[in-house]
C-alpha cells in the first residue's frame, strides 16, 4: 500500500513538473518564433513530399513518357513557364532562382531552421544542411535521383531527430501541425487517395490542440466532420479550410 | 598534428553540415559563405598563457575603471592623462551615458582583445574591442568538430579543454542579471555574424530574440510570447549603439528597440556590453591604454601595445610626415580591417594626400610601427604556406574578469597581406593553450 503510496505520488510529482516545464517552454516561445516552427514544417514538408511525388516521372521520363506537368503546375496554383518535362525536372526542382522551385522551398526550409538552433539544437538543424547541400550538389548533374534521395533521407533523418531530441512538446507539434497542413494541402491538391487526406487530417486535429497556436474552431469543428465520400468541389473548399486553419 | 591534416576533409564537411558560416554584403547583396579553416592550430604554451593571461585581466580592467572614470568623476582628463578631445570628440563616446552606472559598474562583460606575436616573441596588443567583439563560436565549433574527427590527436596532445564558453557566457549575463531571461538579442538573419548569435544562444541557453519579440512597458524589457511575456534581465545585444533605440540614437533604425535606453538608466536591464564603450576602445584610445594600467591599477603594463603615434601631437606628426613609408596609418572611425593603409604601398601621389589629410585632421588618425608578427603556417591545398595571422582572446567580467583558455587564430590568406578579417577574406584557426604539467603538444 504504501508503495503504491509513494509511487502515485512519484508520478504526480512527476507530472507537475514536466508541465512546469512545459509552461515555461511555452512562456518563452514568441509569436514569431512559432510562426518559423509552423513555416519550418511546412517547408520541409513541401520538399519531402512533392520530390517523393515527382520521383516516379524521372523513370518515366527515360522510356520517352512525358508526365503531365502543366497539370502539376496547375494543381498546385504555381506558373508553368517549362518547355519540357526534362527542364521542368531541372527548373523546378533545381533552380534557386524560381521562387516557386523546391529548391528555394529547400532555402526557406534551411533559412527558418537557422533562425531557430537554439530551439532545436544544431545537431537537429544539421540534418537540414545536409538536405540543402546534398540538393546543391545535384544541380546540374546527369542523375539527379541520387543527391535527391540523399536529401529525402536527411529530411526523414531531421524528423526523427527532432522527434526524439527537442523535449519540448509544443516545439514538436508545431512543426508537425506545420509539416500536416503542407502534408494535407498537397494531398488534396494532388488528388491523393481519401484514407490519406483522412488519415491526416485526424492526425493534425489530435496535435494542434497541444500547441500553444491559435486555430479558428469552427474550420476545426468541419475538418472533424469530413464526410466519407469527397467530390472534386468539396477538395477545393476543405483545401481552403485547412490552409487557413491557424490564425496569425 | 599529421593526424589532424589527414582529416581536413571530415572537417570541413563538419563545418559545412553544422553551417558555420559568414555573412558579407557585396555590391548591396547579401552573401554567406563558409568560413574558412585551418586545422593546424595555433599553440600556446602554459605558462606563455599565464602571462598573457595576467596581462589581458590587468588591461580589461584598466579599461572598465576608464569607462567608468569617463561617465562619472574624468579624473584621468583632470590630471592630463588623456586629452578631453580624445574623448569628446570620439564618435564612441555617449554624452547621454553620463552619471549613469551600469549593473554591478561592469561595462565590458565581454571583451575582444587583438594581439599579435612579434618575431621577438612578444605578444602585441593591436586593438581592444569593448562593443560587440564577435568570433568565439568558430574556434568553439571547430574545437569540437575537430575532437570528433581526430580523437587520436586530442588524446596524444594535452590541450585545455575550452568548450565551456556557453557556461561562461550565461555565468557572465547571470552575473549582472537585474532579474529576468537572458536574452542575446540579433539584429536578424542577415547580419554577418548571425551563426555566431545562434549558436551563443544555444550554448548559453539564452532566447534568441530580434527587436520586433522585445518591446518595453513601464521601464522594464520584455520578450513577448504567444501566451503571455517574460521580463528580461540581461540582454547580450549584437546590435551596435547607434541602432539600439530609434529614440534614443538613429530615428531610421528598425533593428532596434525603441525605449531600452530608458530601462537601462532605470536599472531595469543590463546591457551587455554597456553603450558608449565605444569610447575606449576607440583606436585613438587604445595609445592611452598602458597609461590607464598605471594611472588605475598602480601597475606596470603586463602587455605592451605597437608603438603607436598620434598626429594630434605635434613631435608625433612630425614624425608621422617624416616616416609614413614605413608605418600603417589607420583611420580611427574604420573598422573590421577597413581604413588600414600602409605607407609603404602609396605611390608618391597618394601619400601626399594622405599627410594632407592627417594635417587636417590629425585626431581622425594613428599611426603605427609595422610590427614584423611571426607568420603562422597554413594548409593550403597540399602544401603549408607561411601567413599573417593575430589572435583574439576572450575576456568575461563577471564578478571578476575570466579569460576564455583559446581564442580566434585570424589568418590572411593572401601572402602579401597583413589584413586577417574574415570580412576581407580571411581564415581562422583553432587556439590551443597546453594544459600545465601534462603531456607535452605533439
Amino acid at each position: 500500500m504504501d508503495c503504491m503510496s509513494a509511487g502515485k505520488t512519484n508520478i504526480v510529482i512527476r507530472s507537475i513538473h514536466i508541465s512546469t516545464e512545459f509552461q515555461e517552454h511555452m512562456d518563452r516561445m514568441s509569436a514569431s518564433k512559432a510562426s518559423r516552427l509552423f513555416w519550418l514544417g511546412r517547408y520541409y514538408e513541401r520538399v519531402a513530399t512533392t520530390l517523393t511525388y515527382l520521383w516516379s516521372w524521372y523513370d518515366r521520363i527515360i522510356d520517352g513518357e512525358s508526365p503531365d506537368y502543366a497539370a502539376f503546375c496547375n494543381a498546385l496554383e504555381i506558373s508553368c513557364n517549362y518547355r519540357t518535362a526534362e527542364e521542368f525536372m531541372q527548373d523546378y526542382v533545381f533552380d534557386g532562382q524560381n521562387p516557386e522551385s523546391i529548391r528555394t522551398a529547400a532555402g526557406l526550409m534551411l533559412g527558418n531552421g537557422m533562425m531557430l538552433r537554439e530551439t532545436i539544437g544544431s545537431r537537429t538543424l544539421s540534418y537540414l544542411e545536409l538536405a540543402v547541400n546534398a540538393m546543391e550538389s545535384g544541380t546540374g548533374s546527369n542523375t539527379p535521383t541520387l543527391p535527391l534521395q540523399r536529401t529525402i533521407d536527411y529530411i526523414m533523418a531531421f524528423r526523427g531527430c527532432y522527434d526524439d531530441c527537442i523535449e519540448d512538446r509544443n516545439v514538436r507539434n508545431i512543426l508537425k501541425c506545420g509539416a500536416g497542413i503542407e502534408r494535407l494541402s498537397l494531398f488534396l491538391r494532388l488528388g491523393w487517395r481519401l484514407e490519406h487526406v483522412f488519415m491526416e487530417t485526424e492526425r493534425l486535429l489530435c496535435r494542434i490542440e497541444r500547441t500553444s497556436l491559435k486555430y479558428s474552431p469552427d474550420s476545426l469543428r468541419i475538418l472533424e466532420a469530413l464526410p466519407p465520400v469527397i467530390s472534386e468541389g468539396e477538395r477545393k473548399s476543405i483545401l481552403a479550410i485547412v490552409e487557413n486553419l491557424v490564425i496569425w | 598534428m599529421e593526424a589532424l591534416l589527414d582529416h581536413k576533409d571530415e572537417i570541413n564537411e563538419q563545418l559545412a553540415r553544422y553551417g558555420v558560416k559568414f555573412g558579407i554584403y557585396k555590391n548591396g547583396t547579401f552573401h554567406e559563405r563558409l568560413f574558412p579553416f585551418d586545422p593546424i592550430p595555433r599553440q600556446i604554451a602554459a605558462d606563455e598563457f599565464k602571462e598573457l593571461e595576467k596581462g589581458l585581466v590587468q588591461r580589461v580592467s584598466a579599461l572598465n575603471h576608464f569607462l567608468y572614470d569617463i561617465y562619472h568623476e574624468k579624473k584621468i582628463i583632470r590630471d592630463r592623462v588623456v586629452p578631453e578631445e580624445f574623448v569628446y570628440r570620439s564618435p564612441g563616446y555617449l554624452a547621454l551615458c553620463e552619471g549613469m552606472t551600469p549593473p554591478k559598474a561592469c561595462y565590458s562583460h565581454i571583451s575582444g582583445i587583438d594581439l599579435v606575436l612579434g618575431k621577438d616573441g612578444e605578444w602585441y596588443v593591436l586593438e581592444d574591442n569593448l562593443r560587440i567583439p564577435s568570433g568565439a563560436s568558430y574556434p568553439l565549433i571547430a574545437r569540437a568538430l575537430c575532437r570528433r574527427c581526430s580523437p587520436g590527436t586530442f588524446q596524444r596532445n594535452s590541450v585545455v579543454d575550452n568548450r565551456n564558453y556557453g557556461a561562461l557566457l550565461k555565468r557572465t549575463m547571470d552575473y549582472v542579471n537585474t532579474g529576468g531571461i537572458n536574452v542575446i538579442f540579433t539584429p536578424g538573419r542577415y547580419n554577418a555574424a548571425y551563426f555566431e548569435h545562434s549558436y551563443l544562444a544555444e550554448q548559453s541557453g539564452a532566447v534568441l530574440a530580434e527587436s520586433s519579440e522585445l518591446f518595453v512597458e513601464n521601464r522594464k524589457l520584455y520578450y513577448r510570447t504567444s501566451r503571455g511575456v517574460a521580463q528580461v534581465g540581461a540582454l547580450y545585444r549584437r546590435v551596435s549603439d547607434e541602432y539600439l533605440d530609434p529614440l534614443f540614437f538613429e530615428p531610421s533604425s528598425l533593428i532596434g528597440i525603441p525605449n531600452l535606453m530608458d530601462v537601462y538608466f532605470a536599472g531595469n536591464v543590463a546591457l551587455v556590453n554597456a553603450p558608449g564603450n565605444g569610447v575606449a576602445d576607440d583606436k585613438g584610445i587604445y595609445y592611452f591604454v598602458p597609461k590607464m594600467v598605471s594611472y588605475y591599477l598602480e601597475e606596470d603594463p603586463i602587455l605592451k601595445n605597437a608603438p603607436t603615434y598620434l598626429p594630434y601631437f605635434e613631435s608625433d606628426l612630425s614624425y608621422t610626415m617624416e616616416h609614413i613609408g614605413k608605418l600603417v596609418i589607420k583611420d580611427v572611425a574604420e573598422a573590421g580591417g577597413y581604413g588600414v593603409v600602409f605607407g609603404e604601398k602609396l605611390s608618391k601621389a597618394q601619400c601626399e594626400d594622405l599627410k594632407a589629410a592627417i594635417r587636417s585632421a590629425p585626431r581622425r588618425f594613428i599611426a603605427q610601427e609595422v610590427i614584423d608578427f611571426q607568420d603562422m603556417p597554413i594548409s593550403e591545398g597540399s602544401e603549408t604556406v607561411q601567413r599573417k595571422a593575430d589572435l583574439r582572446v576572450f575576456v568575461l567580467s563577471g564578478a571578476s574578469p575570466v579569460v576564455w583558455p583559446g581564442g580566434l587564430t585570424r589568418f590572411s590568406r593572401n601572402p602579401d597581406s597583413f589584413i586577417v578579417n574574415s570580412s576581407q577574406g580571411g581564415g581562422f584557426k583553432d587556439t590551443w593553450i597546453a594544459c600545465q604539467q601534462e603531456r607535452p603538444i605533439s
